[in-house]
């Protein structure tokens, strides 16, 4: 067995640059599939440790999958909001424990911003049950306070007490001078991993400070209200785009989600997230399978591109088998060489795709962390990829019993003398 | 097993299948201990065929064929590689080489697959390699120079030279060499058969050398032409 | 040698202390017996010649009437006996909070389809299942059967509350007979 094995990697190290080259394409399939697997599991616990302990969610009658979308994981957006006063009546119920209003629908430099209140920091749970925290400072007191996502703060190198634009849309658009801007960080949170960290948090009255010159969709020409003149105004929201609702009892969650979707003064959906995020589930399934199937086409497409190459070198080697046979080798030793030599680079792409993996996600992460929140973590491999993997090495030594059998049937027949 | 003669062929008819005419129908060829012999065997003749069955990758269709008084009929075709790997060395006419390996690896290769002649390469308490290497010498190879060259950059005669020494490692019984020298010039074909004849005797081996070429036959004490002792040799070869 | 002694003695001892525990085993038996319920079992005798809509309906307007999860015992009682029990029950899995991916708090319900557009059960028609092996769910459609002990006690946070729960000890897939 050894003596096969080290004349296998021999061969191969003589051919060093078609086995390289059907490594890589071996070591790219794998790591394509590995990095597919990943990517599917770490979206599933990325999305479900996004929130935590909240019972239903409330928006303005959509589709579920698009409320639990955008309220809580910051993707796409709502149509349509939902009326203050419908809120406070809604939220008048002696089953309901605690609720979480959210505005959202401005952004500061590509970062979400979020208009709440104080429940958001007292009752928002992410994981497992965890609490917000805060690394620097607290939440909102005045009503220009901002508190910062962790990734927020990291990434535009803002700190404490720093004075940030935060205007409808464009950014800095309308104000001109640094100091006309009342926004400053008042907290910065702990990061979480979840779609907080890049969200900056603002109090509800400052979402209607933002447009306050902005009426009916367009600002106005040359408006622009001093910060002191809009403390002075009535800020008093008229509208959120949803809220989350954490309830007394868990039994109570099928009547109040009933008692919200009936609302007759407007009309709301409420949903329970996990029913809903195993819907989401479902729909990302098929784009899944999808890619797992294209990825393990591509492993196959690597496979047979090995098995052409030993192939097609198969009849140069025959004189090699010949000697090889005068010495004493048996055709199972002949027919083992080539499967060696199939396994060998089998497995050196496997290895070599795992480690392309780890590159993959190294490079892709910031990418993803900031686009959709989630966290691709390097972690290790579960039982599941390894079997993955296996599988990979086992269809490689199975093709490699297709040059072997021929291997055999050449030196069985071409004995010590090879006729060509 | 000393007594025994080195080949006992006896009655011994090869056909490439039911039916067909057959290839080999050797009455008689016995080879003793130590000899050296020349056996003149064109093309077609059935040269490769009987030294496929002296290697015992095939079998005979009927008679009896023993090396060194085992049976070669009566094993199976594992037990014949293990014997061939034993006792028999190889020299072929061209492409002796593996080319992925180095000289020294190409010359231990019997020791690879035979347990027994590994042993008696080690013996004397020197490492496998440098029994390779003092064969290797014997053969006239400068290996400071040569040891870490790719086989394939060798001249053909050192290639041959260093297929002889891969034959001898662990000194087998029997060596057998078809046409190793039709590649080579005049004066490094004597040379090459001198060297030959000189180790074969210090490792104590029987040496059977197969050509076409008949002008190499008088070096040999016998020479016999396998045409006149094969029957089924119905073709009246042509003298080159 | 005398250590051997030592060892040996307190083997016996060992064994005839766990002998006396598992004495008393028996008395208990009948209660880790497993019960095999349906759902017509949450309901008392008294009350179950209502159908189960009839019972929804109550409970529809019960809840915009009195916007409240005080639900009337005497309207949707619950069966007491039962309380205590380990029963089997199959259902359908209305998934609560999940911890990353894990499911390990449910409501376990008659139907399928109970909180998407079907009128939701009656609430001795629900059943807040925690488990501490996570639920591997295969959809939402696929109905399970669930094994654990039952509790009618009031659970939560010092609120009256009509409901069953269960400590799940094992979680099957339901396959129909």
């Amino acid at each position: 067995m050894m003596p096969i094995l080290k004349l296998a990697a021999k061969s191969l190290m003589n051919r060093w640059a078609t086995a390289a080259l059907t490594l890589f394409t071996i070591a790219i399939s794998t790591g394509l599939l590995l990095g597919v697997e990943r990517l599917r599991t770490e979206a599933r616990i990325s999305f479900s440790n996004t929130i935590s302990g909240a019972d239903l969610i409330v928006g303005a009658r959509s589709g579920a999958v698009q409320l639990l979308l955008y309220s809580v994981f910051r993707i796409g957006n709502a149509t349509n909001n939902i009326t203050m006063e419908s809120y406070d009546k809604l939220k008048k119920s002696k089953a309901i424990a605690w609720t979480i209003p959210i505005s959202l629908g401005d952004s500061h430099k590509g970062y979400r911003v979020l208009g709440t209140n104080g429940d958001y920091f007292r009752h928002y749970r992410y994981g497992r049950k965890q609490k917000l925290a805060f690394k620097a400072g607290k939440p909102f007191s005045d009503l220009f306070d901002v508190v910062l996502g962790a990734e927020v703060a990291r990434a535009l190198n803002y700190k404490l007490g720093d004075r940030i634009v935060i205007a409808h849309g464009l950014g800095r658009a309308g104000l001109t001078k640094h100091d006309a801007t009342p926004f400053a960080v008042s907290g910065i949170l702990a990061p979480t991993g979840t779609p907080v960290d890049r969200t900056v948090h603002v109090s509800l009255e400052a979402i209607e400070a933002i447009h306050v010159d902005w009426k009916s969709g367009a600002k106005m020409p040359g408006r622009t209200t001093p910060a002191d003149a809009i403390r002075r105004m009535d800020l008093r929201p008229h509208q959120i785009t949803a809220f989350i609702i954490g309830l007394k009892s868990k039994l109570a969650v099928f009547r109040q989600q009933r008692r919200i979707n009936n609302f007759n003064e407007e009309p709301l959906l409420a949903i329970l997230p996990g029913v809903t995020l195993l819907e989401l589930w479902g729909l990302m399934g098929t784009a899944e399978k999808a890619l797992l199937a294209i990825s393990w086409l591509v492993v196959a497409s690597g496979i047979l591109g090995m098995l052409a190459v030993i192939l097609s070198g198969l009849n140069e080697r025959r004189r090699e088998m010949a000697i090889l046979r005068s010495v004493g080798a048996r055709p199972a030793h002949l027919a083992g060489l080539m499967t060696a030599e199939a396994g060998v680079l089998t497995l050196a792409g496997v290895v070599a795709g795992i480690a392309l993996h780890y590159l993959a996600i190294a490079v892709a992460r910031p990418f993803i962390r900031a686009e959709f929140g989630i966290d691709l973590p390097f972690g290790l491999l579960t039982s599941y990829h390894w079997a993955l993997l296996g599988a990979i090495f086992a269809a490689g030594l199975l093709i490699g019993l297709i040059p072997a059998w021929r291997a055999y049937r050449y030196t069985v027949s071409d004995g010590l003398i090879v006729r060509t | 097993m000393n007594n025994d003669p080195v080949i006992a062929l006896r009655n011994m008819r090869f056909a490439w299948s039911a039916g067909a005419p057959d290839v080999l129908d050797l009455p008689e060829l016995t080879i003793q201990r130590g000899e050296q012999v020349f056996i003149k065997g064109p093309s077609g003749s059935g040269k490769t065929t009987l030294l496929n069955l002296l290697g015992g990758l095939i079998k005979p269709d009927s008679g009896h064929i023993e090396v060194l008084g085992q049976n070669l009929g009566a094993l199976g075709g594992a037990a014949r590689d293990r014997f061939r790997a034993g006792h028999i060395g190889f020299v072929f006419q061209m492409f002796n080489l593996i080319p992925y390996l180095s000289l020294i690896d190409n010359t231990l290769l019997p020791c690879r697959f035979s347990p027994r002649r590994k042993t008696k390469a080690h013996a004397g308490g020197h490492t496998l390699e440098d029994e390779a290497r003092r064969l290797l010498r014997h053969l006239e190879l400068d290996l400071e120079r040569l040891e870490h060259e790719a086989v394939t950059r060798l001249s053909m005669g050192q290639q041959q030279r260093v297929a002889v020494a891969r034959a001898l490692i662990g000194r087998p019984e029997l060596i057998i060499a078809d046409e190793p020298t039709s590649a080579l010039d005049q004066d490094a074909r004597d040379r090459f058969l001198d060297l030959l004849f000189q180790e074969a005797e210090d490792a104590g081996a029987t040496v059977l050398f197969v050509s076409h070429d008949a002008t190499l036959a008088h070096r040999f004490a016998r020479h016999l032409s396998l045409s006149d002792i094969n029957r089924a040799d119905a073709r009246k070869a042509v003298q080159p | 040698m005398k250590s051997l002694k030592h060892v040996t003695g307190l083997l016996v001892v060992a064994a005839l202390m766990l002998g006396l525990a598992a004495g008393p085993a028996p008395v208990h038996a009948a209660d880790d017996e497993v019960l095999k319920i349906d759902w017509t079992d949450l309901i008392p005798k008294e009350v179950s010649d209502e159908t189960i809509s009839e019972l929804m309906e109550k409970g529809a307007k019960l809840d915009e009437e009195n916007d409240t999860i005080f639900y009337d015992p005497k309207i949707f009682p619950m069966v007491k006996t039962l309380n205590g029990k380990t029963v089997r029950i199959p259902g359908y899995v209305v998934p609560l909070d999940m911890e990353l991916t894990e499911i390990k708090e449910f409501l376990l319900v008659p139907y399928f389809g109970a909180c998407i557009h079907v009128p939701p059960p009656p609430p001795n028609q629900i059943i807040y299942v925690k488990t501490k092996k996570p639920l591997n769910l295969k959809g939402l459609d696929y109905a399970v059967e669930v094994t654990g002990k039952i509790s009618t006690a009031i659970k939560e946070s010092g609120v009256a509350n009509t409901g069953y729960t269960l400590e799940s000890k094992a979680i099957v897939p339901y396959e129909e007979k």
